[in-house]
C-alpha cells in the first residue's frame, strides 16, 4: 500500500493554519501527559541489574526486521510484538523465560495483530491473525515453523484462542464479517475439516478451554447502564449449562485455568480504574480471589507455566503514558519473585507458555 | 531552567514547522472538522510546551496526543448529540475527496494506520473499538480507497 502512503503524504502539500502563535500564547486545558520514558526506564533498570548484579532476566527488545520466521521449543513463551520498526502490525517472537534468548518466530504475510498459542501437547502452534482479512484467521504450524493447515478464511478472530486438550479443534472469540464489522461471537473450529461452530452469542472477553477438555471457561461482557462489565462463566463445550463464577463487578479478561484445573488466572479492573487492571488467582469455583500484583499501570493477560509454578503476564507500568507500550513479566504462581523477562519498545504481550 | 525551557520551545517550533501541516491534515483527514483539528493539534503543542524539556521524542508525542485529544473531542461530541461539522474538501481534491467517501471509522482507521503509523492495538484504543474492528475498517476502507483512486474517475 505504498501509493496509498504517498497519496496521504500528498495532502500536506496544501497550506494548513499557523497554530503557533495561539500555541504561544495558549494555556493547556487538559493535564498534561506523562512524558514518553520508556527508554530511559529500561536503561535505567538494565544499568542497575549490571550494576547489582541481580539475577533477573531483562532483555531489552527492538525488532529488527520483518517477514522473519525460525523456530521455537518447549519452554518457551510465545509472545506478540512489532513485526518491525516499520512494519505497524505485529509478529509472533519467541523468548526463553530463564536466559532471556528472543528469537522471531512466526510473521504472516496478511496484516494483522499476530498471535502464537501452543497446543497442550505442544506439537502444534495455532497462530491467529488478528484484524487481517487477506487470508486465514488462523495458521496452525510446527514448532520449527512448517505449515499444518490453514482455517477460517473470511473469519476474523480476537487474541482468545484456546486449543481442546488433544488439538482437534479451536475455541475462539471472533466470527464473521457482517457489514464490515467483526461480529464478535464465541466459536469453535474443527482442526481437521475447518469447520466452524458457533457457541455463544455475546461479548466475550477471553475463553479458555479446562484441562481436562469437559468445559470451557470463559469472560463474557455487558452493559451496565453507561459501564461495561465483565464476569467469568463455565459451560459445557457445546455452551450448555453456563454457570457464573463470579460477580464482583469490574471487568474481568483473558482467563486461563492452571494446567491441574484447580486454578484461574485472570485479568481484573475496577471499572472506575480500568487501566489499571491487575492479575487475580481464583480457586476453580470462582472462590478465593487473591491479587497477585500491584496495579501500577495494567497487568493483563496471565499465561501458566506449563507445570503450574509460574504466571508470564504483561503490563504497561514501564509505558505510563504511552498507550500500547507493554512489557512482560514472570512471577511464582504465588505472586512472589516477580521479574521482567521482556521490555519491548512497543510492546510485548505473552500468549502461551510451552 | 529557563534557558532549557526556551531551549526546549525553540526545539518544539522547529518540530512544528517541520511537522504542524502534516498533522494538522492527519488530524483533519481523521476527525473531519476544522476546528476539532485545530484545536487538537493547538492543545498538544500547548501541553508539549508546558512541559518543556522533558520529553523525549516531542514530534512523536505530539502525534500522538493529538489524535488522543481529537478523539477525546468527538468522543464527547457523541455523547452530547453535538454534530460534527463536515470538513469541505480542499482544493485540489483526490484523495481528500476519496477519504470522505469513507465511513468515519474507515477513515480514522486508514489515516491513523497508514500516515500516523499506529498500531491495530492503539488505533482500537483511540477510536475506543476492538482490534479486530479496526482491522476490519482498515481493510474494508483500504479496498474502497483502492477502488475509488483507481477507479475510471480516480
Amino acid at each position: 500500500m505504498a501509493d496509498l502512503r504517498t497519496r496521504l503524504t500528498d495532502i500536506e502539500s496544501n497550506p494548513a493554519p499557523d497554530l503557533w502563535p495561539e500555541i504561544g500564547t495558549r494555556e493547556p486545558s487538559r493535564a498534561p501527559s506523562p512524558a514518553p520514558t520508556r527508554r530511559f526506564v529500561a536503561a535505567v533498570v538494565g544499568l542497575a541489574v549490571a550494576v547489582t548484579g541481580i539475577g533477573f532476566v531483562v532483555v531489552t527488545f527492538v525488532p529488527t526486521r520483518s517477514g522473519d520466521v525460525g523456530a521455537t521449543s518447549k519452554g518457551a513463551i510465545l509472545f506478540e510484538t512489532r513485526a518491525s520498526i516499520d512494519v505497524p502490525t505485529s509478529a509472533v517472537w519467541s523468548v526463553d523465560p530463564d536466559t532471556g534468548a528472543v528469537s522471531p518466530f512466526f510473521d504472516l504475510p496478511q496484516e494483522g495483530d499476530e498471535s502464537g498459542i501452543w497446543s497442550p501437547d505442544h506439537r502444534l502452534i495455532a497462530i491467529t491473525a488478528e484484524g487481517g482479512l487477506d487470508g486465514p484467521a488462523v495458521v496452525i504450524v510446527h514448532p520449527d515453523g512448517s505449515e499444518v493447515t490453514q482455517l477460517l478464511d473470511g473469519y476474523c478472530v480476537t487474541a482468545h484462542v484456546s486449543w481442546v486438550p488433544d488439538a482437534t479443534a479451536l475455541f475462539f472469540v471472533g466470527g464473521r464479517v457482517i457489514d464490515g464489522t467483526c461480529a464478535e461471537a464465541l466459536w469453535m473450529v474443527d482442526v481437521a475439516s475447518g469447520e466452524a461452530t458457533q457457541i455463544r452469542d455475546g461479548w466475550f472477553s477471553g475463553v479458555d478451554v479446562a484441562p481436562d477438555g469437559e468445559s470451557i471457561l470463559f469472560a463474557e461482557a455487558f452493559q451496565d447502564g453507561a459501564a461495561t462489565r465483565s464476569e467469568l462463566w463455565v459451560s459445557a463445550l457445546d455452551g450448555s449449562g453456563a454457570r457464573q463464577l463470579t460477580s464482583n463487578g469490574g471487568y474481568y479478561a483473558s482467563p486461563e485455568w492452571s494446567p491441574d484445573g484447580r486454578s484461574i488466572a485472570v485479568g481484573w479492573a475496577d471499572f472506575d480504574r480500568r487501566l489499571h487492571s491487575a492479575i487475580y488467582v481464583l480457586d476453580a469455583d470462582g472462590a478465593h480471589r487473591r491479587r497477585l500484583t500491584d496495579p501500577q499501570g495494567a497487568d493483563m493477560g496471565p499465561v501458566w507455566s506449563p507445570d503450574g509454578r509460574r504466571i508470564a503476564f504483561s503490563s504497561s507500568r514501564d509505558h505510563l503514558g504511552d498507550p500500547g507500550g507493554l512489557s512482560m513479566y514472570v512471577m511464582n504462581a504465588d505472586g512472589t519473585d516477580e521479574y521482567r523477562v521482556v521490555i519491548g519498545d512497543e510492546y510485548a504481550i505473552a500468549t502461551s507458555w510451552a | 531552567v529557563r534557558t532549557k525551557d526556551r531551549t526546549a520551545a525553540s526545539a518544539l517550533e522547529v518540530v512544528y514547522r517541520a511537522e504542524g501541516n502534516r498533522l494538522w491534515w492527519a488530524v483533519l483527514a481523521y476527525a473531519g472538522d476544522r476546528d476539532v483539528a485545530s484545536d487538537a493539534v493547538a492543545e498538544a503543542f500547548a501541553q508539549a510546551l508546558r512541559r518543556g524539556s522533558g520529553i523525549e521524542d516531542p514530534a512523536a508525542w505530539v502525534w500522538r496526543a493529538s489524535f488522543r485529544i481529537a478523539a477525546g473531542e468527538l468522543q464527547r461530541r457523541r455523547r452530547f448529540h453535538d454534530e460534527v461539522t463536515v470538513t469541505q474538501s480542499p482544493t485540489p481534491v483526490g484523495l481528500f475527496t476519496a477519504l470522505d467517501e469513507l465511513s468515519r471509522n474507515q477513515r480514522a482507521c486508514v489515516v491513523l494506520h497508514y500516515y500516523a503509523g499506529y498500531k491495530l492495538r492503539e488505533i482500537g484504543e483511540i477510536l475506543g473499538i476492538s482490534k479486530a474492528t479496526v482491522g476490519v475498517h482498515l481493510t474494508r476502507g483500504r479496498r474502497r480507497l483502492r477502488a475509488i483512486l483507481e477507479g475510471p474517475d480516480g
